[in-house]
Order: structure tokens, then sequence, then C-alpha cells
């Protein structure tokens, strides 16, 4: 489903990353982890076509197809979603009107009819009860005056409202306490299938105690260093990255 | 004001004095109807005399006709060409000067006090060299009814630094102090300057600085503290050329019987002055039912990488803070000068210690 | 590359202005230029009483002699008031009876415009005036207001019908030498609506005026009078069109408000007139006095604007708030784009004690445009305990726009308390890539983050408007980005 091929990467003449080779099929969970630094926030990044990154080298395939010269709403319309370490605070926006929009740019983009508000409320309402999300939340302003649990929250309803092919988790276990993380990791559980595969992206161990992933790789110096299966994390967690690093 | 010396032309200015003469006879004294001077109201007078600063350190001083070049650059930026006027007035009639000249990578820990104390047309340059540092204090004070325009230019080199507290202090009540700055800031240098209004029944202080340079940094802040009919007006402009520079300007005032205090501030972002941060607050006591604040606090913005923010307050002691200090058994006047002293000190404590002493042994009272 | 598509697609946009079309229709005009008899003609087209053209005659000696207001923030060519029509009328044999009677193009016009003026079809619980160039051409609902004792006509048939009203009232907020583009109206102002709320009645129902503007070089002076009396209730909202032409047009109108004991407007405006185009050619000037009169104690009056329309707008809507506990609200949203340039705010007077007054202004400058914020917030010595709060924030888009921001804060009473907090900022690349992660393409993208940025001032709109409001966001921003 998705393939990255040898990527080189630079941010204002800096090199971050030097040839990242990954492959993840569908219904695959993959974890990637590393030190502080080692460009994982980068790697999600250009797979979500931020601006500001230079590709020096190499491509990113979506089910065949290079997604280097889309547009970052077209990747999404094509099935990539991205749950932001730090989701933004949008003020005046509320989260019902945000995910509509949403919803219904991407609809449209597909060339799917755009739902009305009637059945939008409707799907809305079924997710929310599935996730254990407050309603109360749905009325805010985006992410505005939310707690870090609250902000992850809403990533994993957006991300149930958009039904995406692949999904990337950058650190979404950052700032939350051990019950929050329960409840993320349940939600992204839930959302687990055979045609979604994830790519989870965590400087711990302890989120894959609770999304188990099918394979773990090390991102190191703009690398994969090392791949394996769940253990690897294990491993991971009792030595730290000092090997990694010194390579 | 009847003219206490006949000015005695300097050569090297004698062109462009003649040229001043002409204008300022033309246009006359500011009035109302210019925006700078919509809250300010001059009497008519007449001034043709020249008067000097005196300098407690004399090793840097440089004689005026050195700054020639300096004086004759048309720098301040004019609504109309009759808001000029007090310039004109000062270069038709100022005969002799200061020129304070520090040269480049000089750390002075000492800061050079200049007092003005005359009636008259005062002129002074302040030229701080590269990567120097210095601290002026200057005061402003008389007892008898002095009529003074002080015109002050000012240049900061790459990486200078110049902390300028500017103490306006005439006894006199009948004394009208004019000041107009203009200050150059070039890369990476800090122009840091405090102007405290406690004299004079009209005072009017204005401040022009130009940022021509990256990383630089402008604060001006301002502290009116007056009563009886005095009215003290403070008028910045602070113009941002260029990026990644942070300018702020603070006015306190606190108002007493009748007087009126004026804060017009205006901070300007050109198009190529990116990642600017700018900021003005006017927060005023008024003490008294008869007296009055008026704000204006500016923006005018070409840029839209930038965070600026503006803000004004104006009101009576928080009634709440005073009642807490009556209920642990200060009496209501102490409680008040004390929340008073606390509402200035917000601006005074910007400064080093040896700096807050000399504006408090200056302030007295409070 | 997909970015450079979407850019010429936005050019292509550019010209879309939806209001822009012109009715084909027969007119009565008066002759070209401006003169003591075209205020004559005007007077009698409306079979005007004798005080009338007085009154009329008195304001047009006064612009005559009156300089032109420069200090706002605008850089246009001089007007050439000589080079204008004053007066154009849809030829119509009578005045219509009823609705049947009226030309069924006009109707069409204001249907393509979203305004059908059939009762049956219309919005629920909103009336209508149509004001079409001079005229006011029909007013829905009449009948049912007036079992309610609530007046709304056009004003033409006000100073006909309820003389001693338009007398009483009429200049008693903007008096004629308030200003030039007041006096010129009260010269020869044409048309516009008139609202009288007797006491203790809430209006039924929405009030709603529409403007448009459809004769070549025609200007519009419209003047609207709203008096509520003691303990009423009305809201009323005011909505402008004009065909594209590549002339600029004129339209200088005056609004007066009179709020009494206890009484309430609420005055709503979606200003969407033809704005230019991309190079600055053709548009709208729109000059336009609008205050209100907290005359009585506990009255309260709310302008609520949302501007994104003309080439020109220089508009202040103010409040004196003369009576003790009374107080104002100024909600506003400016979008200006392309060569649109706009000096707007408000005007806060607090005369009596304990008023309160509350502005909210959120501009957003795109494009080429500059546009400045001037407000005036007045604490005179008998308003004691006197409370103004202002918000004013500012959002640029794009390298060669401008924001100004010019507040004035006067205070003379030391028991009053004022704040005044204002921000510029911009439109945050990662607020925008979050959206864009979300499938919401950039331009929809900053509509929504503008959108949200003017939600506190969105919110005040009556219901039936705030939907249209929004959708005027992202018309008014196309082309901004990219």
């Amino acid at each position: 489903m998705i393939e990255i091929k040898n990527l080189h990467a630079e941010v204002e003449g800096k090199k971050i990353l030097k040839g990242v080779n990954l492959t993840i099929n569908s219904g695959e969970v993959h974890a990637i982890m590393g030190p502080n630094g080692a460009g994982k926030s980068t790697l999600s990044y250009i797979i979500s076509g931020r601006e500001g990154y230079n590709i020096t080298k190499g491509d990113i395939l979506f089910d065949g197809i290079s997604m280097l010269d889309m547009l970052p709403e077209e990747r999404a319309a094509a099935g990539l979603f991205l749950a932001f370490q730090y989701p933004v605070e949008i003020a005046g926006v509320h989260m019902t009107n945000f995910l509509k929009a949403a919803v219904n740019s991407i609809r449209k983009m597909r060339k799917e009819e755009e739902l009305d508000a009637l059945s939008f409320l409707k799907l809305m309402k079924e997710k929310v009860k599935k996730l254990g999300v407050k309603e109360e939340m749905l009325k805010r302003p985006l992410n505005v005056d939310c707690s870090g649990g609250e902000k992850k929250r809403n990533e994993i309803l957006q991300m149930a409202m958009l039904e995406p092919k692949f999904a990337v988790l950058d650190e979404t276990d950052s700032g939350l306490d051990i019950d929050a993380l329960k409840i993320v990791a349940n939600g992204v559980n839930s959302l687990r299938s055979p045609e979604r595969s994830f790519l989870v992206i965590t400087h711990y161990q302890r989120l894959l105690d609770y999304i188990i992933p099918d394979y773990v790789h090390v991102l190191s110096n703009g690398k994969i260093v090392k791949s394996g299966d769940a253990n690897l994390a294990k491993e991971l967690e009792e030595n730290g990255y000092a090997e990694f690093e010194a390579a | 004001m009847q003219n206490l010396k006949q000015p005695k032309k300097n050569k090297i200015f004698e062109d462009f004095q003649s040229e001043s003469i002409r204008l300022f006879e033309k246009y006359g004294l500011p009035t109302t109807k210019l925006e700078r001077w919509k809250y300010t109201k001059l009497p008519a007078f007449e001034l043709t005399c020249s008067s000097k600063c005196d300098v407690s350190d004399k090793k840097y001083l440089k004689p005026i006709s050195d700054a020639a070049d300096i004086i004759k650059k048309q720098i301040f930026s004019p609504e109309k060409q009759y808001d000029m006027s007090l310039w004109d007035m000062n270069n038709a009639y100022f005969t002799d000067g200061i020129f304070l000249d520090i040269p480049k990578n000089k750390i002075i820990d000492t800061p050079i006090t200049i007092k003005a104390t005359e009636t008259g047309n005062i002129r002074t340059i302040i030229r701080v060299g590269r990567n120097s540092n210095l601290t002026i204090i200057e005061k402003n004070a008389s007892e008898s009814k002095t009529i003074k325009n002080h015109i002050k230019q000012i240049i900061l080199e790459d990486g200078a630094h110049l902390t300028h507290i500017n103490i306006q202090k005439n006894d006199n009540k009948e004394a009208i102090s004019l000041s107009t700055s203009h200050i150059l800031v070039s890369s990476n240098a800090n122009y840091n300057s405090v102007t405290i209004n406690m004299g004079a029944s009209i005072s009017k202080t204005q401040l022009q600085a130009d940022i021509e340079g990256e990383n630089s940094e402008v604060h001006i802040n301002a502290i009116n503290k007056i009563s009886g009919k005095q009215h003290a007006d403070i008028t910045a402009l602070v113009k941002h050329n260029k990026p990644n520079c942070n300018s702020s300007q603070f006015v306190r005032s606190v108002l007493d019987d009748s007087a009126r205090a004026v804060y017009q501030g205006k901070t300007f972002v050109g198009r190529d002055a990116c990642k600017t941060n700018a900021k003005q607050m006017s927060n005023a006591l008024i003490i008294s039912n008869l007296a009055e604040m008026d704000n204006k606090p500016e923006l005018e913005i070409y840029n839209d990488d930038v965070k600026c923010s503006h803000g004004a307050t104006c009101g009576f002691l928080d009634e709440e803070q005073l009642f807490y200090l009556r209920s642990r058994g200060i009496a209501q006047h102490d409680a008040k000068l004390i929340l008073i002293e606390a509402f200035l000190n917000e601006i005074i404590e910007l400064y080093p210690e040896n700096i807050i002493k000399v504006i408090k042994e200056n302030m007295g009272g409070s | 590359m997909a970015v450079k598509k979407e850019t010429i697609e936005q050019i292509e946009k550019l010209g879309k202005y939806d209001a822009g079309f012109v009715t084909d229709i027969e007119s009565d005009k008066a002759p070209k230029g401006l003169n003591e008899d075209i205020v004559r003609f005007i007077s009698k087209k409306k079979n005007e009483p004798e005080w009338m053209l007085e009154a009329r005659l008195k304001a047009f000696k006064c612009w005559e002699k009156m300089p032109e207001p420069e200090w706002a923030n605008v850089d246009f060519p001089k007007i050439d008031y000589q080079d204008a029509y004053y007066y154009s009328a849809p030829k119509m044999e009578n005045p219509p009876k009823s609705l049947d009677e009226v030309d069924p193009k006009l109707l069409e016009t204001y249907e393509k415009l979203g305004i059908p003026l059939r009762e049956r079809e219309i919005l629920a619980g909103v009336a209508v005036d149509a004001v079409f160039d001079s005229v006011s051409v029909a007013t829905t609902y009449k009948d049912t207001l007036k079992k309610a004792g609530v007046i709304f006509c056009s004003i033409s048939e006000a100073i006909q019908e309820y003389p001693e009203l338009i007398k009483k009232y009429m200049g008693s907020v903007v008096p004629y030498h308030d200003n030039k583009h007041a006096c010129l109206n009260a010269a020869i102002f044409t048309d516009g609506s008139f609202v009288y709320v007797p006491e203790n009645t809430k209006c039924p129902m929405e009030l709603s005026t529409y403007f448009r503007i459809n004769e070549l070089n025609t200007g519009q002076f419209e003047r609207t009078l709203i008096i509520a009396d003691k303990g009423a209730y009305v809201s009323y909202l005011e909505g402008c069109t004009a065909p594209m032409r590549d002339e600029r047009q004129l339209h200088a109108a005056v609004v007066e408000l009179i709020a009494h004991d206890d009484a309430e407007i609420k005055y709503s405006t979606v200003q969407n007139w033809y704005p230019g185009d991309e190079t600055g050619k053709g548009g709208i000037y729109n000059f336009v006095t609008k205050r209100g009169i907290c005359e009585g104690r506990n009255s309260k009056i709310s302008w609520t604007q949302i501007e994104t329309g003309s080439a020109i707008t220089w508009k202040y809507p103010s409040c004196i708030l003369k009576g003790d506990n009374s107080s104002g609200e100024f909600y506003s949203v400016a979008i200006t784009n392309n060569m649109q340039q706009a000096d707007t705010g408000t005007k806060m007077i607090h005369i009596g004690e304990n008023t309160k007054s509350r502005i909210i202004s959120k501009g957003i400058s795109a494009g080429k445009s500059n546009q400045t914020y001037r407000g005036l917030v007045k604490i005179l010595p008998g308003a004691k305990k006197a409370r103004n709060y202002t918000q004013c924030d500012s959002l640029l888009i794009g390298k060669q726009c401008g924001a100004h921001t010019i507040p004035y804060i006067e205070n003379r009473n030391n028991t009053a308390q004022i704040e005044h907090e204002a921000t510029t900022s911009k439109i945050s690349e990662d607020n925008l890539f979050y959206c864009r992660q979300r499938g919401i393409n950039e331009e929809e993208a900053v509509a929504l983050i503008v959108n949200g940025f003017c939600r506190d001032v969105m919110q005040h709109l009556p219901m039936e408007f705030a939907v249209e409001a929004q959708s005027l966001v992202k018309v008014s921003l196309e082309g901004s980005v990219g």
C-alpha cells in the first residue's frame, strides 16, 4: 500500500533523512522508534506533504502512485491521515463544522456525494458513541481549551470520521497519562482492519503495549537501522538507543 | 518671551539657518489641527535664543560644527511640512549645542549626566559607536519660568546600546518643555529610554525611532505623574523597516486635580520588516474627577509576518486592592500612595538597580 | 503543477461578483449634474410639502461651502459631482398599489439576488423594503406590521403620511451640517426606509431593506430613520448590491436611530456593493453616516456590520449614550481584497451615568487592499461609572496589503473604566496545514479560519443572515491565497 523508497530530505540545507526505505502492506501496523532528532516527525510531515522540506532523492508511493507532487488535501483525499503530535487550536471554528467541511471536501474530491447536515450528524454521533468522546467536545472551538488527552482523542475521532486507508500517528502518546493513553489506544485498535494500515511513531515503548505492532523499525540519524517484530520494542526499552546513536 | 541672547550665526549653518527661518516664519508654531498635536495646544510664544546643556563627562564632547552633516540631514517624518516647525525653530536659532561622540567598543559604566536648565533652543547630538554601551541621564529642570525647545538627534551604530533616562522636572508651573528626539537604530542595536514627566505646565515629548538594521530593539517607556493644571504629552513613533526587530512602548500615567495626559503612540511596520514583534500599552490612573487621559495607540502595518499588539486601560485605583490594604490597617491616604507607587514601579523596575535609585531620588514623594 | 492550475482558476473566478448583472428597465431620470434645480426636481417628483423642500435647500447651500473630509486613510481622485445623475426611478405610471402592479422585471431582479418580494415566497418572519436606485419599489408585510402598530414604509411615504414624526426626528441625530456626505444626503436623498415602533411593542418580525443601484452614473442617497419608543424592540437588516461597472458610483446614505427609555434597536448590515475589479477599476464609493442615540434610560443600540464590498468604504456607525444605563454595541467584520480601501470603525460617546459600550472589530486585509479601523471612545465628565471594552483584531493575508488601527480614547471621568485590546497577525502556517491534512483545500481552509476569526461578530447577526454572511466571507477572499 505504501512504499517509501530511498527517501532523502533536507530542511534549510540540513540533511534530515538520508535514505529511508519502508514498505507497509494493507492491514499492517508498523512502529517507528528512535531517539530525539532522528527525523521521526520530519518523516510524518513529508508523508503528509507539508511545505518547507526539500526532498532531494527518492519517492513515496501510495497504492503505486507517487505522492510527492500532491497537495496535502489531495493526499488526504487519497486516504492519508496524520494524527498530529501537537494538534493546533483554531479559535472560533467548532469541531462539528470543521469535521463536516473536511468530510465533504474529501467526498467532493473523490467525486462522491456530499453528506447533508442530517446524515453527517448521524454519522458523527455513531462514531462519538463508539469512541466514548464527550458530546460537549463537539461544540467547542477546535482544540481550544482542551487538555492534552482531549486533543489526542479529537485526533482519533477525526480519524474515525475520515476513514483513511493509511494513518500516521506522530508521537500520539506524548503528554498523555496512562488512562488517556489507554483510551486513545483503544480508539486506534477499534479502527484496525485488513484494509487499513498504520504507522505509529513513538519515542517510548509503552504505547506499543496497547497498540501491538506487526513490525518495529528503529530510525536513527535519518535512516532505518534495525527492523524486527514487537519484541524489538521491548529490547529498546531495556537497552535504550545508545547503540544506534553511536552508530 | 523676549530674546535673552541674539543668535550668533555659525558660518557652517548659515544657508541652512536662513532657510529654516523662512520656513518657521511661514508656518509658525504647531496647531491642534495637526494630528500629532491634536490634544496639545501651545500658547503663543517667541523663542529666538539658544541655550546649551551641561555634560558631566566632557571626555567625549566634540564641537557642534563636527556634527554638521547629522544636523543638516532631514530625517524626522513630518505629517505635513508645518509639523516640522519645532525643528525649523531650533535649526534657525540654535548657536551652540552638545555633540557627544562615543567611539566604538567603549563600555562606559558610569552614567553620563546631561542637564538642561535655561530657556532657549537646545540642540543635542549623541552618536554611540559600534558595540559601545552607555547610559545617559538627562535632567531637564529649572525653578524659573523657562521655555525649552530641545531637539535631540541620536545615532546608534551596529551593536550599540544606549539606555536613555529623561527626567523632566521643571518645578516652575508655568514652564514649557518641548523635547523632540530622532533616533536612528542600526543592526543589533538597543535603544532603551524612559521619560519621566513631573514638572512644567506643558510638556510635549516626541520620539521617533527609525529601525534601519536587523535584530535590533527599541523600548520607549514613559511615566506621567502630574497634578494641578499640568499637561503632559508623549507622542512616539517606532518605524520598523528591517526584519527581526522588537519594540515596545509602555506608558503609565497618574493624574490628579485637573491634569491632562496624552499618549499618542504609533508602530509602523514596513513591507520588509517581517518577524517584527511590537507592543504598545498605556495605563492610566485617574485620581481626581477633573483629570483627563487621551490615548491613541496606533498601528500601521504592511507586513503579514508580524506580531503586534496594543492596549490601553484607564480607570481609578482598584477598589478591592484599596480595601485589602485598609483592612490590614493602612490608612486610606497611605494605601493610595502604595498602590500608585506599585503602579509606577512596573515601569521603573524594568531598569537596573543604579538607575532605579536615580529615578526614585528624583521622583521624591513616592 | 497543481498550484499553478489553482492560481489560474482563481484568477478566472475573480470576475465573479454574483450580484453584478444589470436590469434592463426604462427609467425616469433627472438631468445630469447637481444644482438647486435638481434639489427642487427631486422634491417635486416626490410631491413633497414645502417644509421638506426648504430643509433640502438649506442643506444644499451648506453643502456647497463645506470642505471634503480628508482625514480618512483612503485615496481616490476628486469626485466630480456634476458628472452624475441624482435621481433615477424605474418608469411606473402610478405608484403600484400591490405587488401585482410592480414591473415583473423588478421582481425578477430581487429574486435573482435572493430577495423574493412575494410574501408567500418570502423568508418567514422578515419584512422587506426594496429600494431600486432612487425609489422604494415595494414594502412587504405592511399590513401585518400595521396590526401590531409598527410603521414600516418608504421615507417618501412617511413624509406624506407622518410629517410630525419626520419633522421631529429627521436630522435630530445626524444634523445636515454634520459632514459633507451627510449634508449632500440631506439635500438630495431620494428614498429609504422609515420605521416607528410604538411604546411597549416588540416588532413581530425582522425588518429589512434591500438597496440596489442599477442605473449607470447614478448615485444612491437613501435615508433611513428608525424610532423605537419607550420599551419597544426592533431588529433591522440592510443589504446592498450593485451591477459591475467600470465607472465609480457614489453612495452617500444617512441612517438615524432613536431609542427611548428601555427601548432596543438592533441594526445589521451586510454590505456587498460592487468592489471594483482586481485592478481597482469601477466600484462603489460607500460614504455613509450612521448614528444612533440612546435617548432614554436603559436603552440599547447595537450595530452589526459585515462589510465586504465597495471600492472605498468610509463609515463609522456610532452611538450617543445619553440616557443613564444605556448601552451601545458595535460588531464589525470588514474584508478588503484586491484594490479595495476601507476606513471604518465607530464612535461611542458616553454622556449618561453607568453607560456601557462594547466594540468588537475584526478586519481582514488581502490582495493589495488597505484597511483602517478608526474608533473614538469618549467619556464626558458626567458619565459616572461608564464602561468601555474594545477589541480590534486584524488579519493580513499576503504581502501587499496593509492594516491600520487608530483608536482615540478620551477619558474625562475618573470613575470610568476603559479597556482596549488589539492584535495584528496572519493566518498561521500550522493551522493552514492542519486543515489541509484533513482534506480541506487552501482556499476553503482560509475561509474556515477567517470565519472562525470573525465568529464573535457573526453570532450577533440575525439567524437568517448568518449563513449568507459566512459564504460572503469566502467569496470576498477568492483569489487572495496561493
